[in-house]
Formats: structure tokens, sequence, C-alpha cells
């Protein structure tokens, strides 16, 4: 898209002076010297502009067409101060425009796979959410939310949810009843590790909400099946792939893979493969890989160490270069670069463990100082043990990145130093790799699409 | 020359900034917690 110079001038006297915004980006066109990129970090927008423009900006002879433009886009503001102070807010005014509630329901730490590096490793045993516990969660949707007016969206998670499908079914027919009832949504995602998401369950589950699954493979077959096996020791690869195959057409679903340091390289064989096999981007909703992080709490495995808990780590800025380059150029749809603020920060995300514990982040399952209440009782304050204003300092408040980073993941700040005293900054990451994820995101899309 | 003045919009982005994103569970660029 290309906006266009020109139209009236408007006496300059009537427009109020403009100011570059402080949460944004500048990187030389690498195609031509007399250009620079610019990058909204509040928006995910990008333009290019003549390398003169912002000199323009600073002695106020931008034209106005132009100002009109990047200030739609949220390049100019007319106070830096007022736009840093409305950053500080910018929570309070989401979370009260948002009109869905979105709960990851633990119905279980059961499951059929023995991954070596689980997150839920040392939790795992036959826990099941009760019919009872159901009950009391359901009827806290129900009455705090749905009763509001709140379209409602659940994760179930595990464990492997589908484990519990059972309760899927009691849990979702209850609150597709009320949510109809009240004329709002109700919808489900699974987090499954895709053995059982047979075209059958997808059938059964399909009428009562179910919109989307997320399955994991983590590399090819050999690679795959090495960390991801059975409990009996078989690959669970090819049961996967084949599950996908029959149910991607019917609901959306994600592939997502956890990778490491010595396996990274390898996993375009998989997006090779998954092409081959006919699953191909447009029966994809989206493909990502991560990188295995160390788990902590009581859940660590002992005998698992290789995870990492930094996005500090050089080879982790090169790995996630390197396989988002790989998705894309094969056409294949992954998160684009762009604000993402942590669930900690909306009182409409949520975790409910199994046996009704709440928590703001599925990884502080096995961390129980960092519950925050329980269906029975409700949610506690966690302002303090979560340090929500963690971020809300002058050296985050004048940082270009803080709206992609908004003081980063509270979990890794825990794990490395056992308390979340401070960010887990991502500054040193997002100086290494923004700019290539930007180009990333122009080669590979289609330009001038508003996410 | 005249082109080499032109603003050019790569990507427009979201026009609704600060709100919370489709995913989430998803924590900037490379993290997540809403895996399998």
């Amino acid at each position: 898209m290309i906006a266009a110079r020109g139209g009236e001038r408007p006496s300059p006297f009537f427009i109020p002076d403009m100011h570059l915004s402080r949460y944004l980006k500048i990187y030389p066109d690498k195609d031509d010297p007399g250009r620079l990129l610019l990058y909204s970090t509040t928006r995910g927008a990008t333009v290019l502009v003549p390398a003169t423009l912002l000199a323009a900006i600073e002695d106020g002879t931008i034209d106005p067409a132009d100002r009109e433009s990047l200030a739609r886009l949220g390049f100019l503001v007319p106070d830096t101060d007022a736009e840093r102070q409305e950053l500080l807010g910018v929570f309070d005014e989401a979370n009260r425009r948002r009109r869905k509630f979105s709960t990851m329901v633990i119905l279980n730490l059961d499951c059929n796979l023995a991954c070596t590096y689980c997150y839920e490793g040392g939790l795992k045993g036959r826990h099941y959410m009760t019919r009872a516990t159901g009950e009391l969660l359901a009827d806290t949707i129900e009455r705090g939310h749905i009763s509001r007016g709140k379209a409602v969206e659940l994760v179930f998670y595990g464990g492997e949810p589908l484990m519990s499908i059972d309760l899927i079914t009691q849990l979702s027919q209850r609150l597709q009843g009320a949510a109809v009832a009240q004329g709002v949504g109700y919808s489900f995602n699974l987090v499954t590790n895709g053995t059982l998401l047979t075209a059958q369950t997808v059938a059964q589950l399909l009428p009562l909400g179910l919109a989307l699954a997320k399955v994991t493979l983590d590399g090819p077959r050999e690679i795959h099946d090495g960390f991801r096996p059975f409990v009996s020791g078989r690959g669970s690869f090819d049961l996967i792939v084949g599950n996908v195959k029959a149910v991607c057409d019917t609901i959306k679903v994600q592939v997502g893979g956890n990778y490491t340091k010595e396996n990274y390289r390898e996993f375009p064989r998989l997006l090779d493969y998954l092409f081959n096999e006919g699953l191909t981007p447009e029966r994809i909703a989206h493909v990502q890989f991560i990188p295995v992080t160390k788990s902590g709490g009581k859940q660590i495995l002992p005998e698992f160490n290789d995870g990492c808990t930094s996005t500090d780590e050089p080879w982790l800025m090169e790995a996630s270069l390197f396989l988002r380059e790989e998705i894309l150029k094969r056409g294949f749809h992954t998160p684009r670069v762009g604000p993402a603020p942590c669930m900690v920060e909306s009182p409409d995300d949520l975790v409910v463990n199994y046996d009704g514990a709440l928590y703001k982040c599925p990884a502080f399952l096995g961390w129980p100082e960092m519950a925050t209440g329980s269906l029975a009782a409700g949610v506690g304050d966690y302002a303090v043990s979560h340090n929500l204003d963690v971020w809300k300092k002058d050296e985050c408040l004048d940082c270009a990145y803080l709206p992609l980073c908004f003081g980063g993941c509270r979990f890794l700040k825990l794990l490395r130093d056992g308390k979340i005293d401070d960010v887990d900054c991502r500054k040193a990451f997002l100086d290494e790799t923004l700019e290539s994820l930007i180009r990333q995101d122009l080669q590979h899309r289609p330009r001038g699409r508003a996410r | 020359m005249k082109q080499k003045e032109e603003i050019i919009v790569l990507d427009a982005g979201s026009n609704e900034p600060g709100i919370i994103g489709p995913d989430a569970f998803c924590c900037a660029l490379t993290y997540t917690f809403f895996r399998g």
C-alpha cells in the first residue's frame, strides 16, 4: 500500500507540532541509502521514508499529509511525555474494553507420552480434575463472566487433555448452553500431543465449540520420536501426522515444536515432510518452533538440564531467526512481530489447575507460591507476587522495545534468579534480531496488510 | 525524484495498540507457554 502525498495543505497555524514516537526503531534501507526503515513497536507498523524526513519532522517543515500518515500509523505523536504516560495505562484501557474471558484449564496431569523434557515432569501422575471441580469452574465462569456478557474461550491443557474428554464434554455442554442463552460466544481450543486427536474425536467435539488444536512435533520423525515417545517407548510421530491430516480441514490446527541447541537445524526437514505429505500452508493455521526451556519448580526433571533460561543465549538468537525464515519461506504462517503482552497483565486470563488452584501462567504450575487463589476462594491479590509494575520504571518506559516486551517473561526471571525482582530484559535479544524479524515479515508476507 | 520523497507504507500494523493479542498465552517473539 502506498500512502500518496498531496492533497490540500492545511494552514500550519492550526496543526500541532508532532514528534517522533519514542517507541520506534529506525534502520537504514539496505537498497537505498537515501531512505530509512521505520518500525513502530506500539503498532507493529513499518514504513520506508526519505532520510531527510527526520529533519523535516524536527524543524516542523514536514508535509501535512505525511504528518497525518505517520501520526495515524503511530510514528508521530503530539507529546512524547503523554505517550509515555499513556503506555503506563495501556493494560487498564485494554482490559476495560475486553469482552472475552479466557481460561486455560489443566484437566489432568496424566499423559500417554513420556517426553524427555516434559514441562510437567515431576508433577505428572494420575491427577484428574473431578466432576465437582469442573462444576465449580463452570459456576465461576457462568456467574462471573457469561452473565456479564463476556464471550468465553477455554484452552484445555494437561497432561493430555483428551484423556479427560468426558469432562471437556460436560463443561462445554453446560457453558455453551449458558453462553447461547446470554447471546455470547463459547469456544475452546486444545493443547494436545495429537495422538488422540482422531477424526471421530473432532467430530464429537466440534458441535460443542472446538475451534483449534495445537499439536507438537519436535522435528523430523527420528528426533520427535526420541523426545516424545509413548510411555511404551514406541514413536508417536506417524500417528500424530496421520491425525493432523484427518482433522486439519475440519478445525484449525497449529503445529508447534520444541527445539534444542543441538537439533534446531534439523527442523526444516519436518517442514518439508509436512509439505510433501499434503500438509501445506493452506491446511495448517500456523507453525511456531520455540526453544525447550527449563521448567524449574517442583516439576523439574533431574535428568533433563538442556533447557534455556534466557533470550540472551547467542545460539537462540540465531536459531529463532533461522527457523522463522525456514517457516516463512515455505509459505507457512507464523506469528508476526508485534505487541504481545503477557497474560499476567489481564485479569481475564487465568489458568485453573486440575485441583482448582488458580495461576496466572501455566509455567508457574509447580510453584505453589505463585498460585493466585482457588476456584473456591476466588482470585487473590497477585500484584506483589507477580511484580505487576516491574516494567513501570524509567529504564523501560524510555526503551523503544517496551511495547514488544513489557518486562519480558516473569517465569524466566523466577527460574534464573529465584525471584521476580526485576524485568526479564529483552533489549540484547531485540537489538540482535528485531531488524531481521521485521525484514522477514516484509519479504514473506503481503505488504500493507493490517494485522 | 518525487518517488524518493514518498512515504511507503510496508505494513500498516494494528490500529488497536495495546489490545491483548489473539494469542494471549504467547510471550513476545520466541517464548510461549501455549505449548503441548
